[in-house]
């Protein structure tokens, strides 16, 4: 019985060592890391509101005040059955009205698939600005993960208020894949099927994501 | 000298993936582009030099019983440690490398020796010896890595070296298999030459 | 109808040996014969499930205690834990189990699938049920790998090789092309 609580003990003096100097490290990391993730967030929130020739579209003292949110609580603001929208949503004013940046996700080939993307608001709807994959870690490399690529994630934008009244599909579920990508943008389809060959899922989850923020948008219109 | 040769057998003769078949996992699953190799390797150096070290340091302190749990329990701490780091450090490759860092801990080559050396070698030649079996590991990475790069993507370390002509399936999973396979195939190759040298 | 898709997609798609890169070791290791590779897989499944549900729970207790951090350390002492326990109550009340599974336990400490689904359940933050269907999925995928390798793996004995092709190599290549063969359950399902 002795024997068994001189191991006990032992084992226990072990582990509350290796606890102590993993709560130091933590301690040490925890703010690098916070600061780590709010600079990623931010990244993406800059890039999508940035114009082809890399000038924002509103101006740095707007951009200025999105940095305070950044660091707000990620909730689920809004789910539809196949995406969701999260806090928080960036409002902006521009010379072409108003900006929404937003976050969504939809559930990908191995998790999910999020999504910064700007919309801008117009008479007749909300136009696609720009757009961002944040998060394809899950998908599969070579095939899914390609959605990385920024040349790939021009194929959903930019896309007028007019080709997104019924949202936004992948080429190959709208049966449109002769469209060339601009064609394919007029209606809003995204063309994906010849930049990621095998790979249906992905491009369909960032669809999804940004038919949910379209739907979101559309709720805080009325 | 000895000193020396603790440190180079794990770039060849006892080289974990290919000699020893050790450590298959993240060998095969991070390996898609040459990078990620790299900084899978080095993390994984960098927890079993570590590891070495203490579990070697305290081997005379540690009741034969509960070693197992015991070794363990500093390979994970160091495995947060490395994976804590990365996080605030390389949030890339962090994220690229992904569920891939905790799974250090079952890494089999880590374990494999902390039981076979560092339980029974003084300090310093065990620091060589995780550090050499580390870095070896890091070369069969980068070079697996580098294969698969250069015929899936035509870059290497992201650089591009050619377009319009890429293997597409070497970056997909069977890729990997079929690298590692034909790699393992040269290495026997090799080992069975020299052998046939040193008997005549 | 969530947790089917769970469980298949562990099971086939996303099949942990082939496609994600879980388990290879043990893969590897134990294929050689058909009735080894049933064996470890079962043990490998009954594990995984059990292992899922404890740490489920661990992680309960560490995301309200707020120190996710501890995550890896607790799960792999946890599961080491449970994997000897489990050893100890079969030799007890059954040895003939423990003939049957008990050399696979302590293998399947080391083996990455365990570890890795539990971490993979913290992460993608399922539900207990969905985790149970998760790790369900995991270990019968498993299993599937390794009958298939173990049949061919049998066969493969009765041809000669060139010698530096012998035992590995050749093992890795047929993995590759049942590999490829899994990529195929890529269009499997439809959401």
């Amino acid at each position: 019985m002795k024997e068994y609580i001189k191991t006990g003990l032992i084992l226990m003096i072990y582990c509350a060592v290796a606890g102590l100097a993993l709560g130091l490290v933590y301690q040490i990391t925890k703010d690098r890391i916070a600061l780590t993730e709010v600079q990623e967030k931010l990244g993406a929130v800059e890039q999508v509101l940035k114009d082809e020739s890399g000038n924002y579209i509103v101006s740095l003292d707007q951009l200025r005040s999105a940095v305070a949110k950044v660091d707000q609580k990620v909730e689920v603001i809004f789910e539809n059955e196949k995406g969701k929208v999260f806090s928080p949503v960036y409002e902006f004013d521009s010379e072409f009205g108003k900006v929404y940046v937003l976050t969504g996700s939809s559930l990908g080939y191995g998790g999910p698939v999020t999504v910064v993307a700007c919309f801008i608001k117009k008479p007749e709807g909300f136009s696609l600005f720009s757009l961002k994959v944040t998060d394809f870690s899950q998908e599969t490399p070579g095939l899914g993960a390609k959605i990385g690529d920024p040349e790939v994630q021009k194929r959903f934008y930019p896309m007028e208020a007019s080709a997104l009244k019924n949202g936004v599909r992948v080429d190959k579920d709208a049966n449109l894949t002769q469209l060339s990508a601009q064609e394919a943008k007029e209606q809003g389809v995204a063309k994906v099927s010849d930049v990621m060959t095998g790979a249906t899922i992905t491009p369909r989850a960032v669809a999804n994501a940004l038919n949910a923020m379209l739907d979101y948008l559309s709720g805080v219109k009325r | 000298m000895s000193r020396m040769k603790e440190f180079t057998k794990g770039f060849f003769k006892e080289n974990a993936t290919y000699v020893q078949v050790l450590g298959m996992c993240p060998t095969l699953a991070v390996t898609t582009s040459a990078i990620n190799g790299f900084g899978m390797g080095l993390a994984a150096t960098a927890v079993l030099t570590l590891s070495n070290i203490v579990i070697s340091s305290i081997r005379k302190g540690v009741p034969a019983k509960i070693r197992i749990p015991i070794f363990i329990t500093v390979i994970a701490t160091f495995v947060t440690i490395v994976d804590l780091l990365m996080h605030a450090f390389t949030y890339s490759l962090w994220k690229a490398l992904g569920i891939f860092i905790p799974l250090i801990v079952v890494n089999c080559i880590i374990m494999g020796r902390a039981e076979a050396y560092a339980s029974k070698n003084d300090v310093l030649n065990s620091m060589l010896d995780g550090l050499g079996v580390g870095l070896g590991f890091t070369a069969s990475l980068v070079l697996l890595g580098s294969i698969r790069e250069i015929l899936g993507n035509g870059t290497i370390f992201g650089v591009r070296l050619w377009s319009g002509f890429n293997v597409f399936a070497m970056i997909l999973p069977p890729g990997a298999y079929m690298t590692l396979g034909l790699l393992a195939a040269l290495f026997t190759a090799i080992g069975l030459k020299r052998k046939r040298g040193e008997q005549k | 109808m969530r947790v089917f898709l769970i469980l298949f997609s562990a099971l086939l798609i996303n099949n942990y040996v082939f496609i994600r890169f879980l388990g290879i070791c043990p893969f590897l290791g134990v294929s050689k014969k058909l009735d080894t590779a049933v064996g470890m897989g079962f043990a490998a499944t009954f594990v995984l499930v059990m292992s899922s549900v404890i740490t489920w729970f661990v992680n309960l207790l560490l995301v309200a205690a707020g120190l996710e951090f501890l995550r890896t350390v607790s799960f792999i002492l946890v599961i080491a834990t449970f994997v000897q326990f489990v050893e100890f109550v079969i030799k007890k009340n059954s040895p003939a189990l423990y003939e049957a599974l008990g050399i696979y336990l302590p293998l399947i400490t080391t083996n990455c699938i365990i570890l890795g689904v539990a971490i993979l359940n913290a992460q993608a933050k399922y539900s207990l049920l969905e985790a149970i269907f998760h790790a369900l999925g995991a270990g019968l995928g498993f299993l599937l790998a390794l009958v298939i390798f173990a049949g061919i793996r049998e066969r493969l004995e009765l041809y000669e090789l060139p010698k530096s092709f012998e035992g590995l190599p050749i093992a890795l290549i047929l993995a590759s092309i049942i590999s490829m063969a899994f990529m195929g359950f890529q269009g499997l399902i439809k959401l």
